[in-house]
């Protein structure tokens, strides 16, 4: 049971500490099944013990649940096997589009927020989901320019999140960025979502670039906002996975441990009277 | 289709900047900060690139590498949905598109396919291993390999040449043995001659040496067929130590 724990995103540049697990002591591990699915060799006996080692959940880079273009279903068989494979109980994608006249971006794209994307991505969640047998997290992005947008934000994740009786992936991070950049109440925003289907929870750093940008580069340390966003934030939904991302520039593993122990602190002491009153 | 076609075109549009960086956007977007989307993609797949094939971007000149870059991916759609597969388009890419006339560098593909298959092997699926002992007869049994490898053939020494030194005036033929160590999964390559690639492909076939002597004594006539032979039999035993050359099959 992962919910009220906390893991890392494996990376390979941290392959050695997974495996001797003397410094990052996760509680579990996410992948993008994209980066494993087909590979073999020395990272495929790597991951096999890491995945010994460690719970495992999946987030999606490639599956465009956003796209104009038709599901990969070549893709989609794979994905379905490597999820049983691996005994993936909680597997998430974007909101978001990374695939566009056939030709893959290998990025995530914002949606124009508008009603007729709103119901075409239902139906394609709907479809994702009775394929792969279990229910999949959509995960809040961030995003730099509304495209062409008709509605609000919140709407827009709300009606697909309820239209397609899927879980929500709520990164707080992507709700700091996107408030900041867009210049709205990020609590606001947070209490507007469907709170009781949040499955899962990302937390990252990101890059200020700009007077009034901010890019989510999960290179930089967590800040203090948006720890105390997730503060917030976890008071209102009940006890989910989450998960620290830091795929680049990466500190030493004691800093990243730390980051890990105050998520599980702030989780701790949200959680744990809940889990106690329970029983 | 749910979807209109305006919010499709208006996708439509945001993707193909990304990937050309000619931007047919208007008031639908944020033309001040748009840019970075196309910023991110691209460095995205420059990375990619660059890491896959080390020796050519270090040697290629900037305006080179980008301009190929950019060609390749405003051009070309991507159809892997896992980008560490991208490289081996790329190299299909540059080959389709003769970018070694284009780019007046004859060795262009040859050196791509060595760099491309150096990643392709070490990454490649699990193969199935034949069941193989190690004490047999090197003239008579079937010799058990191991099958995570390729053969390439080049026609310029890009395994063994930097690329500022290869004298494009005179192509040869070169094979490349390169595979995959069972244990350590490190990728080696070997330099060979025709005779050896010939000798693999007819092991492939579960030829035994001595089998093998005699199918390719036409194509090379040799003078002394024994010799041959135990020069075929020394080149599988080195295999052996290289952790290529498995042992003998089980029958």
């Amino acid at each position: 049971m992962l919910n009220g724990k906390t893991g890392i995103g494996f990376r390979k540049d941290f392959e050695e500490d997974f495996l001797t697990g003397t410094i990052l002591k996760p509680y579990f591990i996410e992948v993008a099944p994209e980066n494993w699915i087909d590979m073999g060799g020395y990272w495929k006996k790597i991951f096999d013990k890491v995945t010994e080692r460690y719970p495992l959940t999946c987030h999606g880079l490639s599956l465009s649940l956003g796209s104009p273009d038709e599901l990969d279903w070549d893709f989609l068989k794979k994905l379905k096997v490597f999820l049983k494979q691996y005994k993936v109980q909680l597997y998430s994608e974007h909101l978001s589009y990374a695939k566009c006249d056939n030709a893959h971006l290998y990025d995530l794209l914002p949606i124009p927020f508008r009603e007729d994307a709103v119901k075409h991505i239902i139906e394609r969640i709907k479809t994702v989901q009775d394929f792969l047998e279990q229910k999949i997290a959509i995960e809040n992005v961030s995003y730099y320019t509304p495209v062409a947008a008709e509605m609000e934000e919140y709407t827009f994740i709300s009606e697909i999140v309820n239209g397609a009786d899927c879980r929500l992936l709520l990164d707080v991070n992507n709700v700091y960025v996107n408030s900041f950049n867009h210049k709205y109440d990020a609590h606001d925003f947070i209490k507007r979502l469907p709170l009781d289907k949040v499955a899962y929870m990302h937390m990252a750093g990101h890059l200020q670039v700009e007077e009034d940008l901010i890019i989510d580069t999960h290179a930089e340390n967590i800040i203090d906002p948006v720890f105390d966003l997730f503060d917030y934030t976890i008071q209102l939904v009940k006890p989910v996975p989450v998960l620290l991302e830091r795929d680049y520039n990466f500190p030493e593993f004691e800093q990243l441990q730390g980051e890990l122990n105050r998520l599980q602190k702030i989780c701790n002491n949200a959680w744990i009277p809940q889990h106690a009153a329970a029983n | 289709m749910l979807l209109q076609t305006d919010t499709k075109k208006i996708q439509s549009k945001l993707s193909d900047y990304c990937r050309t960086g000619e931007n047919t956007l208007t008031t639908e977007v944020n033309q001040k900060r748009v840019h970075h989307y196309r910023r991110l993609v691209y460095n995205i797949i420059d990375d990619i690139l660059q890491s896959a094939f080390p020796v050519f971007y270090g040697f290629a000149d900037t305006k080179l590498w980008d301009d190929m870059v950019n060609t390749f991916y405003s051009n070309h759609a991507c159809s892997t949905p896992q980008i560490w597969k991208l490289p081996g388009e790329f190299y299909q890419y540059a080959c389709e598109n003769d970018f070694k006339e284009k780019y007046k560098l004859p060795y262009l593909e040859d050196l791509l396919l060595f760099e491309w298959m150096e990643l392709d092997i070490h990454t490649m699926k699990d193969e199935e291993y034949p069941a193989y002992k190690t004490k047999g007869d090197w003239n008579t049994d079937v010799i058990a390999i191991n099958p995570e490898y390729r053969i390439l053939s080049v026609k310029y020494p890009v395994h063994t040449t930097h690329p500022s030194e290869i004298k494009t005036d005179n192509p040869s033929q070169y094979f490349i043995l390169i595979y995959r160590e069972p244990e350590t999964g490190r990728v080696q390559f070997i330099d060979i001659s025709v005779l050896y690639a010939l000798t693999i492909e007819k092991i492939e076939e579960e030829k035994s040496i001595t089998e093998i002597v005699e199918e390719l004594q036409p194509v090379f006539n040799f003078p002394d067929k024994a010799f041959a032979q135990e020069q075929i039999i020394n080149f599988c035993k080195d295999l052996q130590k290289k952790e290529f050359v498995l042992g003998f099959r089980k029958q």
